[in-house]
């Protein structure tokens, strides 16, 4: 009886342990009223009394900052500190706990005042159901005017759209809106000295053009390559390297098939690209790659390493032809003349399929958009005073004015007292980091693009306020991006981005929930099939593709393309 | 008297051996590999493929310069110093009096102590109900956190209580026929029997402290100051893997090889000194657990 006693204690305790943690749901919260048809009624809840000094708490992720630990040193954040009389302070993590941190302080209610939010595993309107956030939608108007006159900008109606829901409510204050696209910072590269040497540098590609842009092109480099690796007499070598799952979520290769990598638009309609037929053509032709041993015979073992950064010992010694590269290996970059290993790196665009289709995919996976997020931003929680939450409005909105952005994004000025902050002095910028005549700006020599002390020690970015919110002036940077560096951007942003799924509709906490478990339930499915279908090992024909597909569908793709389209009419008849 | 060795004896011995020869290979490989790739040259290590089994191209100490003259690394050191000697000098001493406490026949709440002992052990309230508990104390961002919730483990204060119940009853009884009191019973008179239990009980405490990380990163969020070396290194690790993405969202930037060296010189400088100290303490690990009081 004793034994059963205890075991059932025992049981009870562990029952109990289940609960553990169960917070107290304030239920709905926020200020304001919404008006119907979004939009909201301005709050008033009085003037920014600048006299009273105020401490912020905010959460935000930490990064390498080089010359200091916290956020609260930066020399941005410290002007900020002085100008609107209130000390941001800043709760940053151990880098690698983010996601765990952040969720921990969900779990356990002590939210810091101010919130950046993209490592929330949470929509934002799911923290505003469940009452951890405000909406700042009825402040804007009173506290945010510069933000607000921002987002009213006819030519801002992209960011506006992205920033507020259906019901009028906006819950970020974006992280950093771009003024204009960045340039890309990767795509496929290849080994153009491979062909420069097999062809004596008559290198003449089957479609006529300078660069390879069809499958017939590629089927000609890849040959070219295979025939150099071959008589080097290497012992592993990849004429092409593809990630393990057999395709690039990004969209490489297959936007010259007609498909993108994920969900697209095309017409007006959604579509989920391996299910669709450009998706079986592109199988088609890497399997027949694979067969001639262009592609890594082991791609599909390689599981750890990330797209762009694929098998290393390769591409940087010297034994892989095509691959997904970056700026910084272009031209002789990757270049170990020690060695003997002179390469000659250059970007390559999607091969077009020309037998299934007349012109690549408008559709990138990875371009900096200009557009914000509402995942990406300040968010301010409900327990934050309103006090404290109007004078964060007030900094935030400044740094969405000229002045602001380019504080933002290019650091202090002499003017602004770049001498009085110890680290510009130490750093050799007093004179500020930037000065502008007429209407040209040029950077202080330690923080010149490429060649500047700060920018080789990888410390620029620590001068500069680029994670608080605010506009993202990167006119100026763009212009100091190097010729190769811009050529390749161009090729790797292909043919633009509408076919892309705007990435700034925000999904219901509940549909999201759908999405996401139809995610793991379908991708399992979708990565150990394209490899087994590359390989061989899964007969590839049409009617095993559409059983493919059929099953793809019925694990959960039909139901997610139902969502992602009636979302995305809703977001077009906005 | 010379003993003769049988065939099966020399079979035995030569697979022994051999198994044992081959099972050291392979737990000094990884450690070899580590500390060959911390000195070599950046750019051919980030091309090669496999074990490094020699420096690749010029030995180089670059990532151990990067490493050192980070501060935090200094300032790691010193933390982690304290929180081993504290934990391990006090969180033994504390084990060796519960573990006493528990073996104690005549002790009347043995059992009840004991039960709420293990069920600690089997039992966890979970991360957000520990998380309220020390928020409660007011030890987060505290050093003191890192310090006194961890001191004493259910498992170790078993392992104590074995160690003393081992022991014959008859050293108790003839220390109180001299008339020695409880304290000295337990620290003069069975404590020193029980020795080879404590040094491995100071020896997990030692090393579970060197290596641990995870506390302090829930609960010293906002005090690096604090923050144990582990951490640190964890921190310089995520952040030279991260360096590729940086270096890749910056275009323009060059590939800085270094940082993959980094993570190798970190390996090192967390794990050598933990690697001195094993030798001289691994004696008593092999008596440690089942010794008994009682010889013969």
């Amino acid at each position: 009886m004793k034994k059963k006693l205890l075991s059932l204690v025992l049981a009870g305790a562990m029952a109990s342990s289940l609960f553990a943690g169960c917070g107290d749901n304030k239920g709905s919260a926020g200020g304001g009223t919404q008006s119907a048809g979004g939009g909201a009624e301005p709050v008033d809840v009085g003037a920014d009394n600048l006299e009273e000094s105020r401490e912020i708490t905010v959460w935000l992720y930490k990064d390498d900052y080089k010359i200091y630990d916290s956020y609260d040193e930066n020399p941005v954040v410290q002007y900020l500190n002085g100008k609107f009389n209130c000390t941001l302070k800043f709760q940053q993590p151990a880098m690698g706990s983010e996601k765990e941190q952040f969720s921990l302080m969900l779990g356990t209610g002590s939210y810091t005042d101010v919130m950046e939010i993209s490592n929330c595993q949470e929509g934002v309107a799911s923290l505003y159901e469940d009452g951890v956030i405000k909406d700042l939608a009825p402040y804007l108007e009173n506290y945010m005017p510069n933000f607000y006159a921002f987002l009213n900008a006819p030519e801002n109606g992209d960011v506006k759209k992205a920033l507020y829901d259906g019901d009028g409510h906006l819950f970020t204050i974006p992280f950093q809106v771009r003024l204009q696209d960045e340039n890309r910072w990767g795509g496929m590269v290849y080994r153009r000295d491979i062909l420069e040497t097999m062809t004596g540098g008559n290198v003449a590609f089957p479609s006529g053009n300078g660069e390879p842009t069809t499958v017939e092109d590629w089927d000609y480099v890849l040959e070219t390559m295979k025939t150099y690796f071959d008589a080097a007499g290497l012992a592993d070598y990849a004429c092409l390297i593809i990630p393990a799952q057999g395709y690039f979520e990004t969209g490489e290769l297959l936007t010259g098939f007609g498909v993108a990598g994920n969900f697209y638009v095309q017409d007006g309609t959604v579509k989920y690209g391996p299910v669709e037929q450009g998706f079986y053509n592109y199988l088609v032709k890497m399997k027949e790659w694979y067969e001639k041993g262009y592609i890594y015979q082991d791609f599909a073992s390689r599981t750890n390493d990330v797209f762009y950064l694929p098998n290393t010992a390769l591409t940087y010694g010297g034994s892989a032809g095509i691959w997904f590269g970056m700026g910084g290996q272009l031209d002789g970059a990757m270049s170990m003349p020690e060695y003997g290993l002179e390469v000659n790196v250059q970007a390559l665009a999607s091969p077009l399929d020309t037998a299934s289709t007349s012109a690549l995919l408008a559709q990138t996976g990875l371009e900096n958009e200009r557009v914000a997020m509402n995942t990406q931003g300040y968010v301010v929680a409900d327990t934050c005073s309103e006090e404290n939450m109007i004078r964060f409005m007030s900094v935030a909105d400044y740094l969405f004015t000229d002045e602001g952005a380019m504080l933002r994004s290019y650091g202090l000025t002499a003017e602004q007292g770049a001498a009085d902050n110890s680290y510009y002095a130490a750093a050799g910028l007093s004179g500020g980091a930037y000065t502008m005549e007429g209407e040209t700006f040029t950077y202080a020599e330690p923080l010149v693009p490429n060649v500047g002390a700060l920018c080789i020690d990888g410390s620029n970015m620590s001068y500069i306020g680029n994670r608080l919110p605010g506009l993202l002036n990167n006119e100026y940077d763009l212009a100091y991006a190097t010729e190769s560096v811009s050529r390749a951007s161009a090729v790797w942003k292909g043919t633009g981005r509408d076919n892309n799924y705007p990435s700034s509709i925000a999904f219901s906490a509940e549909d999201n929930d759908k999405i996401a478990s139809n995610y793991s339930n379908y991708s399992d499915y979708l990565n150990t099939m394209v490899p087994k279908f590359i390989m061989g090992t899964e007969a590839l024909t049409e009617e095993s593709f559409a059983a493919f597909a059929e099953q793809m569908k019925s694990l959960g793709v039909s139901e997610s393309l139902e969502l992602y389209q009636s979302y995305y009419d809703a977001f077009m008849s906005e | 008297m010379i003993e003769k060795v049988g065939p099966s004896r020399v079979i035995f011995n030569i697979l022994n051996y051999g198994f044992m020869i081959f099972f050291s290979f392979i737990c000094i490989v990884p450690i070899w590999h580590v500390v060959m790739a911390s000195v070599s040259d950046p750019r051919l290590l980030m091309s090669h493929a496999g074990i490094v089994w020699k420096p690749l191209g010029d030995i180089t100490a670059e990532g151990y310069r990067l490493v050192l003259q980070n501060k935090s690394i200094w300032m790691g050191y010193g933390n982690t110093l304290i929180y081993v000697i504290w934990n391990a000098v006090v969180g033994s001493l504390l084990t060796v009096i519960a573990g006493y406490l528990v073996s104690r026949k005549d002790f009347r709440l043995k059992n009840p102590l004991m039960i709420f002992i293990l069920f600690t052990m089997m039992f966890s309230g979970g991360l957000i109900p520990s998380y309220q508990v020390i928020r409660a104390l007011g030890l987060i961002n505290n050093r003191w956190v890192m310090m006194i919730p961890g001191l004493l483990n259910a498992f170790y204060i078993t392992m104590m209580k074995s160690g003393f119940e081992q022991l014959s009853d008859s050293y108790e009884e003839s220390a109180k026929l001299d008339g020695a009191g409880p304290m000295t019973i337990m620290f003069r008179i069975l404590a020193p029997l029980v020795k080879a239990n404590i040094v491995v009980i100071v020896m997990f405490i030692a090393v579970m402290q060197w290596n641990a990380w995870y506390p302090a990163s829930i609960y010293l969020p906002a005090a690096r100051d604090y923050w144990p070396l582990q951490l640190f290194l964890r921190e310089m690790l995520i952040q030279n893997d991260t360096a590729a993405v940086v270096m890749g969202s910056d275009a323009a930037a060059a590939a800085d090889f270094t940082s993959n060296l980094v993570k190798y010189c970190a390996v090192v400088v967390a794990t050598a000194p933990i690697l001195c100290i094993y030798p001289f303490i691994q004696k008593y690990f092999v008596t440690g657990v089942t010794l008994g009081g009682v010889k013969g």
